[in-house]
């Protein structure tokens, strides 16, 4: 059930590189998605509090975690979101160059609700981004687009 | 007392017994037989001197003839003699004095008639009296008096020259004898001190065996005694002297753990004067901290005493008289000996093999340091190593993408070399990952059916064989313990790697095992393009390369992913010539105890 309206992504990223790669790919893909940016962990927790400056930031639909990122790290980050009654309901894809076993069993121990390994060129990165919007904005049903409805 | 002076002493008094036995009776045989000559020679004289010319005489009593008649009986030997009438009056007398009267009872039993009466006079003296008649009348007697003296003196010299005889004849026998005994004897005195000298640890020498008689053979079954006694044991010297002459410390204790010897290796090694340590403790030597353990320790190698390593696999070490201790290895035998149980125990100095296992064990820690901070190194160099990466190759496309209708041929070209560069650099950062990530497996070890692990890697070859229409052959494979992921990366690479350096001719792939020389022979064959036999070391190195990357493209990775995999499972894998051409890669890999 879509209503239309493009899926609020939240994308954690400390690369600006790999973010405006990302941007690109979505262009590319020509996904309907409002992308949100944040460079660190407490960003990210903060805009999807609404603390500090994201208090008018709207609640994201979906969340592309990285896992190296400055300060806290994206496993330390989703384990944060996935104990908080108020946010665990928000899907989070783990995105990251990491293909480590142990990256994957962690991630999805925290509850992760995908772990996606950046595929290495930009036609990879397209079909994935691609696919991504494509099923959690298609297939599946978010749990924020019920209200919407 | 000597047994000769034994035999001497009992002698003797028999020599004197005998010889004054001898002398009494020779005196009393002599002096009864002179007697009896004294008695028949007065007798006779008595007879003679009182026949008739005495007879009348004394008839007449012619005192003048009497007494010329009486002096011819004393020139004859007589004392005296003495004429008398048949009343008693002493008509003539030898010694003078012719006056006075006899009256006795011989006189009176002579006058009665008969022979001469015989009587001791006393002093050595015998007195004859007898009758003189004429016609039937007594007219009166005649007395002599005869000394036995010379008669007894005779018999004493006799009984005297008797006695030196037998003192003579004993002497002469004692001589003679008492050499003859010692002579006898002296074997026994050989025998004596042998036996003396033999003890339990030294069997005497053999003693000279002199005749057939009881100490010859006595002395033949102590010989025999004492070649057994040496064939049967051996002297405690000569067993001190192989243990002085032993290389390295050696201690003997008893039963009760007290030390019966030490050679002079341990008073060296642990500070001691020769021959201190004898009957202490052997716990002397042990370090305080394990003493009390030692002596149980001891009593229960008592129970089961065999020679066998002390302390098996512990660091032992022996206490100085000065109170420092030294690393030692000992190993204990026992030995029974007619004193009882010995321990025999051998110290062998091992400070310096310590030290050098103490040092190697360290080499090898840091040795496993560095080799794990440089796998930790690779990987996190190669894992980091994509991101910018994977940025340069994604900003060309992008470029390529998004402005190629504003590039000239040149500008495309550049853009396809630098994301060719960025591929063939991502081709090399993932073997080298890949390559680092066989020194960090931690995936247990599991029986692996290296069948099953072949189906699959040629699977995942499948577009390649395809493309190489390549006939691939599977014989016998076993199963191995081992890591699977490792086994069918190392099986994929040698399959890839015969497909990728195929010849002219439609390529043939074999994979077999066979057991051989208790392990696994597993052989990957092909009739490729083969290896020059040079390079055969050197393509198993990593990012080697034999062949430019335009015909044969690669990162020269694989067969050192190969190498490793097998030296991981304990083989050696090389490569020789397939007959006919190509190469044959033989691994090989222990056979799994249980399959």
């Amino acid at each position: 059930m879509t209503t239309g309206l493009p899926m609020r992504l939240l994308l954690v990223e400390d690369n600006e590189g790999d973010v405006r790669l990302i941007e690109e790919a979505l262009k590319d893909a020509r996904a309907a998605v409002t992308l949100m940016t944040v460079g660190d962990g407490e960003a990210a927790l903060a805009l999807l509090r609404g603390q500090g400056p994201h208090e008018r930031a709207p609640r994201p639909d979906l969340v592309l975690l990285d896992i190296n990122l400055p300060g806290r790290s994206g496993l330390d980050v989703l384990l944060e979101i996935k104990q908080d009654p108020a946010l665990r309901d928000i899907p989070v894809v783990m995105l990251t160059t990491s293909r480590e076993a142990r990256d994957v069993r962690q991630s999805y121990d925290r509850h992760a609700n995908s772990f996606i390994s950046k595929p290495d060129d930009l036609e990879g990165l397209v079909r994935v981004v691609s696919m991504v919007q494509g099923y959690w904005d298609g297939v599946a049903t978010l749990p924020t687009r019920i209200s919407h409805a | 007392m000597r047994l000769w002076a034994k035999l001497t002493a009992a002698l003797l008094p028999l020599v004197v017994v005998c010889a004054s036995a001898a002398w009494a009776f020779s005196y009393r045989t002599a002096a009864g037989a002179l007697r009896a000559q004294a008695r028949q020679r007065v007798e006779s004289m008595s007879i003679q001197g009182s026949g008739p010319v005495f007879t009348a005489a004394l008839e007449r009593r012619d005192r003048a003839a009497l007494l010329s008649r009486l002096e011819v009986m004393t020139a004859a030997g007589a004392a005296h003699a003495q004429a008398l009438t048949p009343d008693g009056t002493v008509l003539a007398d030898t010694r003078g004095g012719a006056s006075g009267r006899v009256a006795d009872a011989a006189l009176a039993q002579a006058l009665r008639g008969g022979p001469t009466v015989l009587r001791e006079a006393g002093g050595d003296l015998l007195e004859a009296t007898r009758a003189a008649r004429r016609g039937g009348k007594t007219v009166g007697a005649l007395r002599l008096t005869l000394s036995e003296a010379p008669a007894l003196e005779a018999a004493r010299a006799a009984a005297l020259r008797l006695m030196a005889l037998i003192s003579a004849v004993a002497a002469a026998f004692v001589a003679v004898l008492v050499p003859l005994l010692m002579r006898l004897l002296r074997p026994l005195a050989e025998l004596r001190r042998a036996v003396e000298d033999l003890t339990p640890d030294s069997p005497a020498q053999a003693v000279p065996v002199r005749g057939r008689d009881e100490i010859g053979r006595l002395a033949e079954a102590f010989n025999k005694m004492s070649a057994r006694l040496a064939e049967t044991s051996v002297s405690r010297e000569f067993l001190e002297s192989v243990l002085e002459a032993a290389p390295e410390p050696m201690i003997v204790a008893d039963i009760e753990g007290r030390i019966v010897f030490v050679n002079g290796k341990v008073s060296e090694l642990l500070g001691y004067e020769p021959g201190e340590l004898r009957g202490q403790a052997v716990e002397v030597l042990v370090p305080d901290a394990s003493r009390v353990r030692h002596a149980g320790l001891r009593a229960g190698y008592l129970r089961d005493p065999k020679a066998r390593p002390m302390g098996a696999g512990l660091d032992l070490k022996a206490r100085r008289k000065d109170g420092s201790e030294v690393p030692v290895e000992i190993s204990l035998s026992p030995a029974r000996t007619r004193q009882g149980v010995r321990v025999i125990a051998a110290v062998r100095d091992v400070t310096e093999q310590r030290r050098t296992r103490e040092a190697l064990r360290q080499s090898v820690i840091a040795l496993q340091r560095s080799n794990e901070a440089l796998e930790q190194f690779a990987f996190i160099a190669s894992h980091d190593l994509q991101e910018p990466l994977r940025k340069v190759s994604s900003y060309c496309q992008l470029l390529e993408r998004r402005y190629a209708d504003r590039l000239d041929q040149d500008g495309k070209d550049f853009i396809r070399y630098a994301v060719d560069g960025a591929a063939r650099m991502r081709a090399l950062i993932t073997d080298l990952l890949t390559y680092s990530r066989l020194g960090r497996q931690e995936t247990p070890w599991e029986a692996v059916d290296l069948g099953g692990v072949c189906r699959r890697a040629l699977d995942a070859l499948q577009p390649a064989i395809h493309e190489a229409s390549a006939r691939v052959e599977v014989g016998f494979l076993p199963t191995v313990r081992g890591r699977e992921t490792a086994l069918a990366q190392a099986l994929q690479n040698l399959v890839g790697n015969a497909l990728k350096f195929r010849s002219e001719r439609p390529l043939e792939v074999s994979i077999d095992a066979l057991a051989r020389d208790g392990e696994w022979l597993v052989s990957v064959r092909d009739n490729g393009i083969g290896i020059e036999p040079k390079h055969r070391e050197r393509v198993f190195d990593v990012f080697e390369r034999l062949h430019p990357q335009a015909r044969y493209p690669g990162t020269g990775i694989g067969l050192a992913i190969v190498k490793r995999v097998v030296e991981q499972h304990g083989g050696r894998v090389w490569v020789e010539d397939t007959p006919g051409g190509g190469s044959t890669f033989r691994f090989t890999l222990p056979v799994k105890e249980d399959a």
